[in-house]
């Protein structure tokens, strides 16, 4: 039988450990979240989810700035899987509370969500939109970049060159619509 | 690594930015949550299915969720890491802290539905003129650096714990929290004790936007009021209104920066705080929800928050019957019960 005062004194390791890692990747990851997931609820759950998973897998998570990667690639699935299943009956159950929406619309005001830049954004595939986020959000390498998706660096390399060049042919078609229509004016929201 | 034209681009359409969120992991809504999670049982009393689902060979993840064998943190957590992503945090978010666990608030039918009008922003504007000059008369030490801030709040909101509110029954639940003058402390209730916070937390709005400008347009700005801004804004300055005792140039400043944000219209006749009558003043979001900050009609100054609905609303989702809101129901209503400059948490004024 383990002596319980040793037990004790590894739990208060484990929690300083996490307390250590919580505080370094926090806010990092709430912003990952925030940007990908436009409802307030879910976003409190996929950031929930993901620190509930590092809590439970602490002894995996990598040192350094690698456990950020890590927990990246985490709420990465909590995100994907969100959609699906048991959170989504969830969501069904519990509509949005209007204050919580409303602080995220707020936070979140975006005024060219309805540009034709953010519709050629949104009409790439999740993965395209994803390399490029983590590039320009998170500000990632090409060898962070593999680090969450868990591919090569070359892999990440060439998807990436690919998603750029996807959503440059995107912006070109787009502009030259919006030019054939006359000039867009993105709509500002938000403001009320 | 070269970055790429459409970079810019792709940063431009973020929600957010991380810079925003800088000092959010300290606030208490972040600390509750991460309080929640450590009490989680530790994997090695885990069942053994999920261990070896958790087992995927150290890969980021994995498609597991934790199931309801783990408590998952429930709106608690929700309006912690919610109010964490604004600027503003309804109190609720400590709160949740200092309700003793197991401890019900009473739960009432709430006020039916009321017909709600608005008045003009002209109307709204004289009103806010007023209460700057009010605030300007009134002799208010803000607190010293090392003195602390009293508030004792009470919120009536759903008694259920997420939704929109479509009406009854709701509860009301009341809390008290001391800050630190510097915003670097925060105190509250736990167990009948006052409790310090985290020693990073920066619990209070006032503290980040320190030194607040005197002059109104100056203020606004330093709360991000611009076009697309303008709700955030006004959340900001109603929060410094509520948490914090400022001097009287400040205060007005705060009334006049309000005066500067468009669309705030006042609610015709009085409007009840709880049982005090109070003017009602506010922004309409997505045409249907006024969201008000409550002033007492003597002094002006601030007594509280409402959120009510000021048109009927019909929403539908996915597999589920549609329902509406009617207008004229609330969805929150915050007052503040008491303030004062105190010097040590656990002090009452």
């Amino acid at each position: 039988m383990r002596d319980p005062t040793i037990g004790a004194a590894m739990g208060d390791r484990r929690e300083a450990r996490f307390e250590a890692l919580y505080a370094a990747t926090y806010e990092p990851i709430l912003g990952y979240v925030l940007r990908r997931c436009p409802s307030p609820d879910d976003a409190a759950d996929v950031v929930a989810e993901t620190f509930t998973i590092a809590w439970r897998r602490l002894d995996d998570i990598p040192p350094g700035d690698t456990a950020r990667l890590w927990l990246y690639g985490v709420a990465r699935r909590v995100l994907a899987n969100h959609w699906r299943g048991e959170a989504q009956r969830r969501r069904r159950t519990t509509s949005l509370r209007h204050d919580l929406r409303d602080e995220i619309a707020a936070v979140a005001a975006d005024p060219v969500e309805a540009s034709a830049i953010a519709e050629a954004f949104r009409d790439l595939s999740d993965d395209d939109r994803e390399l490029l986020g983590l590039v320009a959000w998170e500000g990632l390498d090409h060898a962070a970049v593999a680090a969450v998706l868990g591919c090569s660096a070359g892999a990440a390399r060439v998807r990436l060159h690919r998603a750029r060049k996807r959503f440059s042919r995107a912006l070109r078609s787009a502009r030259s619509e919006s030019m054939a229509m006359g000039p867009h004016v993105p709509s500002a929201n938000g403001a009320p | 690594m070269k970055s790429h034209s459409t970079d810019d681009l792709v940063r431009s359409m973020a929600r957010v930015h991380d810079e925003n969120l800088a000092g959010f992991a300290g606030r208490p809504a972040a600390r509750d949550l991460a309080g929640d999670i450590m009490t989680l049982a530790p994997p090695e009393e885990f069942h053994a299915d999920t261990a070896a689902r958790a087992g995927d060979g150290g890969r980021a993840g994995g498609p597991e969720r934790p199931s309801r064998r783990f408590h998952l943190p429930g709106l608690g957590v929700r309006l912690a890491v919610v109010g964490a992503m604004a600027a503003i945090a309804v109190g609720g978010v400590v709160l949740r802290a200092d309700l003793p666990v197991g401890e019900k608030a009473p739960e009432s039918p709430g006020p039916a539905p009321q017909s709600i009008s608005l008045g003009s922003a002209a109307k709204a504007a004289h009103v806010l003129d007023r209460a700057a000059k009010a605030a300007e008369t009134r002799s208010l030490d803000a607190p010293g650096h090392r003195q602390w801030v009293y508030t004792k709040m009470k919120l009536t909101s759903s008694a259920k714990p997420a939704g929109l509110v479509r009406g009854g029954p709701y509860k009301t639940e009341a809390w008290e929290l001391w800050r630190r003058g510097d915003g670097k402390q925060f105190a509250g209730f736990k167990n009948g004790k006052p409790q310090p916070g985290h020693e990073t937390v920066s619990s209070s709005v006032a503290a980040k936007y320190r030194p607040l400008p005197s002059d109104p347009e100056a203020l606004l700005q330093k709360v991000g009021g611009s076009k697309g801004h303008y709700f955030m804004a006004y959340q900001t300055l109603v929060t410094l209104l509520r948490d914090t005792v400022h001097s009287a140039e400040t205060e007005a400043a705060i009334f006049r920066a309000i005066k500067l944000i468009p669309g705030v219209t006042p609610v015709e006749g009085r409007v009840d705080a709880a049982g005090r009558p109070a003017i009602g003043l506010g922004l309409t979001v997505d045409g249907w929800l006024h969201e008000e900050v409550l002033l007492d009609p003597e002094t002006y100054a601030y007594l509280g928050e409402r959120a009510i609905t000021i048109r009927s609303r019909t929403f539908e989702s996915e597999g589920e019957p549609a329902y509406t809101v009617k207008a004229g129901t609330l969805q929150r209503l915050m007052v503040r019960v008491a303030i004062g400059v105190v010097d040590k948490p656990g002090q009452r004024p």
